[in-house]
């Protein structure tokens, strides 16, 4: 299913929405210009809303005394207790644990979506814009 | 007490049955609000000096996140998370389906104030907690009482405990003496009088006993269970329990695990050396089976759930574990998810709700 989660001028760089795809709530990340990325906004330890957590780059480290943030995509963490996600892939950041579910996200022309079909409720789209579309 | 409520009551249009007890659940009265709440002399005081302690998100080491789920923070001015009715509502009760929620303020668990400000701290505190309770049919108190200066933390017991919506009281794991002392005795006096069990919380002020300091949150999180073995110790060794062996004590918020072990040892040395401890009467074990409660949050975690099975086997504590959410704060547990399944359906029951119920005598029909 896709949906038009907003128009590409109305969702600032370094922000985020929740949005509501039947009985699931998704949260879609603007990391810096250019990344999207959504994930179920769910903790899959204890079920806390994670898309309410901390978004931080990686910190990498070559060497004892260097370190640096990891250009990669960042790390989500948990609001409850910390736990953390790659926020592209929903992968746990420690092994073993249940990764949370991501989701595809794209900027697209409104002259692909006007034909539909998508689910969109808060907004016409129109052929001019760009917008920011969610795979759920 | 001006207005005396009747105590919960099992609803008569749709009785369902109890399934989940929150008990322990932390109001917050602002800084602001507490200064409202007692007389000129000691608002004038609070706005000029403050508290001698320092606020939760002041702690050294630094809690995670301040010690507070980061989605708890109320709107809206002068707000900390637990200062809102309603977000709690929301947030907890309703979101949870919790059936009732105990309110354990830490508002004056550390009772480092002069003893008239002490008084009136609690006073505020028992009275704001009130009017949430008036206000929200789910909720039950712990009375805070100024536990250092006894004559008046039995005073404000005598003041509130005709409310049968107060169903314990609340002390810290950490005061100026150790809490078996005689010096508390009046308190529990009180309590057993009342028919109060005792909470004692998790209250991290102090260092690992003597070893000094932790420098690491992990390493003061971790600790909270120490100072409870250490306060454990002393209620039994004192004798306390035996000289009143209606007090039921609940040890809350520091794990649970540690019990086993702590018990087996103390029957064995007493054996050995029960001369020399003449306040305690009775094995160690039969006096922990029968006064010691615990709450769940945050209790052991192993990798194998079946440990966690077995150990409260080892510990005889079935009918001993309340369920805790520790709402607001950040290693929250829901209770959907913090128990494994595999603790079966019977024991899940009696750790959800079941215990709860039967320590603090309420029906097991919800009210609301």
């Amino acid at each position: 299913m896709r949906v038009v989660v907003a128009p590409l001028a109305e969702f600032p760089p370094d922000s985020r929405r929740l949005v509501r795809v039947g009985g699931r709530e998704i949260g879609v990340f603007r990391v810096g210009e250019d990344r999207f990325y959504a994930v179920r906004n769910r903790c899959p330890h204890q079920g806390a809303p994670l898309c309410l957590g901390h978004v931080f780059a990686r910190i990498v480290s070559p060497q004892p005394g260097e370190f640096e943030l990891a250009s990669g995509p960042p790390l989500l963490v948990c609001p409850w207790h910390g736990w953390q996600y790659d926020v592209s892939t929903g992968q746990s950041y420690s092994p073993g644990d249940p990764r949370v579910k991501s989701y595809g996200v794209s900027v697209t022309p409104g002259s692909e979506l006007v034909e539909g079909p998508y689910v969109v409720e808060t907004f016409p789209v129109t052929v001019s814009e760009q917008y920011v579309v969610l795979e759920a | 007490m001006s207005v005396v409520q009747s105590a919960p009551q099992a609803s008569t249009e749709a009785p369902r049955s109890v399934s989940i007890v929150d008990c322990d659940i932390h109001p917050t009265l602002t800084m602001l609000g507490l200064q409202k709440r007692v007389s000129s002399r000691w608002r004038e005081y609070l706005e000029r000096f403050g508290r001698r302690t320092p606020n939760i998100t002041e702690f050294y080491p630094r809690t995670a996140n301040a010690g507070f789920r980061l989605d708890s923070w109320p709107k809206g001015p002068d707000a900390f998370p637990g200062s809102d009715l309603e977000l709690l509502r929301t947030q907890l009760l309703d979101e949870c389906a919790i059936d009732y929620g105990v309110l354990n303020s830490l508002g004056l668990l550390n009772c480092h104030e002069s003893p008239e400000l002490a008084a009136e701290i609690a006073r505020a505190l028992n009275d704001w907690m009130t009017e949430w309770m008036d206000q929200e049919p789910r909720l039950l108190g712990a009375l805070v009482v100024p536990y250092e200066y006894p004559d008046l933390a039995v005073a404000e017991i005598e003041r509130c405990a005709g409310d049968p919506r107060w169903i314990q009281l609340i002390l810290p794991d950490s005061a100026e003496d150790p809490l078996g002392s005689r010096k508390y005795w009046p308190v529990y006096e009180a309590a057993v009088a009342h028919g109060l069990p005792v909470a004692v919380h998790t209250a991290g002020y102090w260092p690992h006993l003597d070893t000094g300091w932790p420098s690491y949150y992990l390493e003061e999180h971790v600790a909270n269970s120490l100072r409870m073995t250490a306060q454990l110790s002393n209620y039994i060794c004192e004798g306390t329990f035996d000289a009143f062996p209606e007090l039921r004590i609940v040890l809350t918020e520091a794990g649970v695990a540690w019990s086993a072990p702590l018990i087996w040892s103390l029957d064995n040395a007493w054996e050995m050396l029960a001369e020399g401890v003449p306040g305690l009467e009775r094995r160690p074990s039969e006096i922990f089976r029968e006064q010691v409660w615990f709450t769940t949050q945050p209790i052991e975690e192993p990798d194998d759930p079946a440990e966690l099975a077995q150990m409260i086997r080892h510990a005889g504590l079935e009918d001993r574990l309340l369920f805790a959410t520790d709402y607001p704060h950040w290693d929250y547990d829901s209770p959907t998810q913090a128990l494994p399944r595999s603790l079966g359906d019977e024991l899940r029951h009696k750790i959800l709700a079941g215990n709860a119920c039967e320590l603090y005598g309420l029906p097991l029909t919800a009210a609301a």
